[in-house]
C-alpha cells in the first residue's frame, strides 16, 4: 500500500533555525518540500543566512575538501589493524571548528611530507626503470672502466633499421683509424634491433669521436638528469645503487604513511562525518521561509511518524517551536512523496514496481498483486519439480550471501516464493527435468506436451481473470478520483472483456451454445456503455481482448521449456555411453535453467507491467527523500 | 503432397513468419534499448517493456500453429 502522508509545517523563532535543523536530520523523516503551494499563492521571504553562518559554510566547505583529499593519501586499514579506541565525533562549535582545523593543517602537514618522500622515490625509481634495458646489458662491461686521465669512456646505442647490421663493423673502422687500434668496443642486445656498445678510448681523441659520432647520427647513451654529469662508468654505478635504496626507502616512506593512517584516519573519517553532516544541516537552510521574528519549513511526513515527531520537537524546543498539519491543496496531490508499505513476503515485491516507477500518491499500489500473480505466472511457465528445486536452492544460497545487499536479497525472496511454486506446477505437470518424473513415480495431472487445447484454455481464463481484475482496479481508481464517466467506461470494459472470452468459449462448446445470444447482446451493451461514458478514450477498453491473447504466452513458453527439457533427455538417451548421454543432458538441462530464469521472469513482468498495469497504474511518483545524514561514516572497526 | 504435410507447413508458415518478424521488431528495439539504458540507467523497466511488446507476435505465431495442427489433424 501507499502510506499515508501529512503536509506539515514547523514555525520556531529565527535564532533557533539551526537547532530546528539539526534536530530535524536527526529525526530523518520530514521530506523537506522546496516549492510549497502556500510559497506560490503567497509571497513568501525565503530565510536569509547571515554573514557569520556562509563564513562558517566556507570554512566547513574548505575543510571539507583537505579532509577528502587527506583520507585518499592516506591508505586504507584493514579491520584487523585498527588497535585504538573508538574515537569521538568533533562537536563543531566555533571552537570545536577551530580546532579541528588546525588538527587537520598539522595532520596534513605530516601526511603531505610523507606522501611527498613517497611520490619522489616512486617516480625516481619508474624513472630508472627506462634504463633497465640498458644497465642490464652494460653491467658485465663496468669492471671495465677504470677512471684514468688518459684513458675516456662512452656508451652508444645502435639502431639496426631495414636490416642494416653493420653499423658495429662501421663503428670498430671509424674508431681503428680515429685511434690507430687504440680503442676497446664492447656491445650488448638491447633487444632484436638495438645494442648498446661502450667505448674504451684515449682522451686525447675523446673530442674528435665525439663529433664524429654527432655527424653520424650515433646517439650517445641518455642517462638521468641527476647523474648525466658524471662519467658514465660513475653514473651506471650510481644507478645501480640507486636501484637498490629506492625500494627500501619508498617501503620506508609506505610504512610512515601506514602509521599516520592507523593514527588519523578514523578521526579524519569521523572529522569528515561531521563536517558533512554540519554542510546538510546549512544547506538544509535554504528551504526555510521567514517574517521579522520566525522561520518556517514546509514538508511532508508519513502519517504514522507525525506524533512522534512533533514530540520530540516539543520536547526538545519546550513548545518554542511547533508542527502543524496543513491541508493538501488538490493540485499538490501529484507531487505528494511516495512511500511503499508492505509488510512481510509482500515487501520484497516492492523491488518489481519500482523497476518500472513509483506509482503516484493516491493511485493502487500493484505490489500485493504482484506479489500473488508473478509467482502464479512463474510456476506455470517452468513447471518443473527439478528447476524448481535447484531455484530454490540458488535462492536460498543467495539470499544468504547477500544478506547486506537489499536489491539482491529481495530478488532472491521472490525467486524463493517462485521457485516454490515452480515445484506445486511440476508435481501438476508431472515434470522433473522433463520426462524424468515419469521414473519416480510423477504422474500428470495436466500433460503439456499432450493437452494443447485445455492448456490453452486454462492459459485464456487466467489471462481473463488478471485483465478484469486490472480493469476493476481501474474502475475503483477513478471513482475513488471522483471520475464517474470513465468509473462507469472502465466497468462496460470489464464486462466487454468477461463476454468476450464467454462468447468464445461458448462458440467452442466449452460453454453451452445456448448462451450465445445473450452473450452477443450483452457484448454490444457492453460496448455502447464504453461509447457513451468514455467516448474516443474508450477505445482503448478494446485492446483488453488483445491483452487476454497475450496471456497465450503462458503456454507458449511453457511448452517451449518443456520442449528443451524432453530434447536434453532424448539426445542424452541416444549416446550409449552413460557418462556421456549425462554430460550431454546435464548441459542441456542447464542451459535451459538458464533460460527457465530469464523467460518466465521477463514473460510475467511483462503481463504485468503491460497488460495488468495499463488499466490503472499511475506511475510517476515522487520518491520520499527524507531530510536525514546521507554520508554516515564507515563503520568502526575496533 | 498428402494433407498431414500440407497441415505441417502452415503451422510452421505461422509460427516462423511469425517468429521473423518478432526478430525483425525486437532487433531495431534491442539497439535502441541499450543506447537508452546506457544514457538513462532508471529507464531499464520501460525499456524492457518495449523490447518484449513484439514477442506477442511469435505467441500469436505459436498459437495458431498449434490449432492448425490439432483443430484441422
Amino acid at each position: 500500500m501507499i502510506e499515508p502522508m501529512a503536509k506539515v509545517r514547523l514555525i520556531s523563532p529565527r535564532h533557533l533555525v539551526d537547532g530546528v535543523t539539526a534536530t530535524l536530520q536527526e529525526i530523518g523523516v520530514l521530506h523537506i518540500e522546496s516549492t510549497p503551494s502556500e510559497a506560490i499563492r503567497i509571497p513568501l521571504s525565503p530565510y536569509v543566512m547571515d554573514e557569520a553562518a556562509r563564513q562558517r559554510r566556507v570554512a566547513l566547505d574548505r575543510l571539507r575538501e583537505e579532509l577528502r583529499r587527506l583520507l585518499l593519501l592516506l591508505p586504507e586499514i584493514s579491520p584487523g589493524e585498527w588497535r585504538g579506541a573508538r574515537p569521538s565525533r568533533p562537536e563543531l562549535t566555533e571552537e570545536g571548528l577551530a580546532r579541528l582545523i588546525q588538527v587537520v593543517r598539522e595532520v596534513g602537514s605530516r601526511v603531505d611530507e610523507a606522501s611527498a618522500r613517497l611520490k619522489a622515490c616512486e617516480e625516481e625509481l619508474a624513472l630508472l626503470s627506462k634504463y633497465e634495458k640498458a644497465l642490464v646489458a652494460l653491467t658485465p662491461f663496468l669492471s671495465f672502466i677504470q677512471e684514468s686521465e688518459e684513458l675516456d669512456h662512452l656508451g652508444v646505442t645502435l639502431e639496426e633499421k631495414g636490416g642494416d647490421r653493420h653499423l658495429l663493423g662501421v663503428l670498430h673502422e671509424m674508431m681503428a683509424k680515429m685511434t690507430h687500434n687504440r680503442y676497446e668496443l664492447f656491445h650488448a642486445r638491447l633487444d632484436e634491433r638495438s645494442l648498446v656498445v661502450l667505448m674504451i678510448f684515449p682522451k686525447a681523441v675523446s673530442s674528435k669521436i665525439r663529433s664524429l659520432l654527432w655527424e653520424e647520427g650515433i646517439t650517445e647513451l641518455q642517462l638521468p638528469v641527476s647523474v648525466a654529469d658524471k662519467p658514465l662508468g660513475q653514473a651506471l654505478r650510481i644507478i645501480l645503487q640507486k636501484k637498490a635504496e629506492l625500494p627500501i626507502q619508498a617501503s620506508r616512506h609506505r610504512q610512515d604513511l601506514k602509521d599516520l593512517a592507523l593514527q588519523w584516519r578514523q578521526v579524519l573519517a569521523q572529522s569528515s562525518d561531521a563536517v558533512l553532516c554540519c554542510l546538510e544541516q546549512i544547506d538544509a537552510t535554504a528551504y526555510f521561509y521567514q517574517t521579522k521574528m520566525a522561520s518556517f519549513i514546509y514538508g511532508w511526513v508519513p502519517r504514522r511518524s507525525l506524533a512522534g515527531m512533533s514530540g520530540r520537537i516539543g520536547a526538545e524546543f519546550g513548545g518554542k517551536a511547533v508542527i502543524e498539519e496543513c491541508p493538501i491543496d488538490p493540485k499538490e496531490w501529484r507531487t505528494i512523496p511516495v512511500v511503499l508499505r508492505n509488510s512481510g513476503v509482500l515487501r520484497p515485491f516492492e523491488t518489481l514496481t519500482r523497476l518500472i516507477a513509483l506509482p503516484v500518491y493516491g493511485s493502487i499500489d500493484p505490489t500485493p498483486y504482484l506479489a500473488v500473480f508473478f509467482p502464479l505466472f512463474y510456476g506455470m511457465i517452468l513447471g518443473d519439480v527439478g528447476y524448481g528445486l535447484l531455484l530454490l536452492a540458488g535462492a536460498a544460497i543467495v539470499r544468504r550471501r547477500y544478506v547486506d545487499t537489499p536489491i539482491v536479497r529481495d530478488l532472491a525472496a521472490i525467486f524463493l516464493v517462485a521457485s516454490a511454486t515452480t515445484v506445486l506446477f511440476g508435481v501438476l505437470y508431472g515434470e522433473l527435468f522433463g520426462k524424468l518424473g515419469e521414473y519416480v513415480g510423477l504422474r500428470p495431472s495436466l500433460n503439456r506436451m499432450e493437452a494443447f487445447i485445455p492448456f490453452l484454455a486454462v492459459s485464456i481464463a487466467i489471462g481473463t481473470l488478471h485483465v478484469a481484475l486490472g480493469i476493476a482496479l481501474g474502475a475503483w481508481s477513478a471513482w475513488w478520483r471522483g471520475d464517474r464517466q470513465e468509473c462507469v467506461a472502465k466497468l462496460g470494459g470489464l464486462l466487454l472483456v468477461v463476454t468476450f472470452v464467454a462468447l468464445i468459449a461458448s462458440v467452442a462448446n466449452l460453454l453451452p451454445r445456448t448462451w450465445v445470444t445473450a452473450e452477443t447482446a450483452v457484448l454490444l451493451s457492453s460496448l455502447t456503455i464504453i461509447f457513451i461514458f468514455g467516448g474516443v478514450r474508450g477505445a482503448m477498453e478494446l485492446h483488453n481482448l488483445v491483452n487476454v491473447l497475450s496471456y497465450l504466452r503462458l503456454m507458449g513458453i511453457g511448452i517451449a521449456s518443456v520442449a528443451l527439457a524432453f530434447a536434453a533427455n532424448k539426445l542424452g538417451g541416444m549416446v550409449g555411453n552413460v557418462f556421456l548421454a549425462v554430460a550431454i543432458a546435464g548441459t542441456l538441462h542447464a542451459i535451459n535453467f538458464v533460460f527457465g530464469i530469464l523467460s518466465p521472469t521477463i514473460q510475467s513482468l511483462r503481463l504485468h507491467y503491460v497488460e495488468f498495469f495499463e488499466n490503472f497504474f499511475a506511475p510517476g511518483g515522487r520518491p520520499y527523500k527524507p531530510f536525514r545524514h546521507l554520508h554516515p561514516a564507515p563503520p568502526f572497526r575496533g | 503432397m498428402t494433407d498431414i504435410g500440407l497441415i505441417a507447413i502452415g503451422a510452421g508458415l505461422a509460427i516462423g513468419l511469425a517468429a521473423l518478424a518478432t526478430g525483425l521488431a525486437q532487433a531495431k528495439i534491442g539497439a535502441a534499448a541499450i543506447g537508452a539504458i546506457l544514457e538513462k540507467p532508471e529507464s531499464f523497466g520501460t525499456v524492457l517493456i518495449l523490447l518484449v511488446i513484439p514477442e506477442t507476435l511469435v505467441i500469436f505465431g505459436f498459437t495458431v500453429a498449434v490449432l492448425i495442427l490439432f483443430a484441422l489433424k
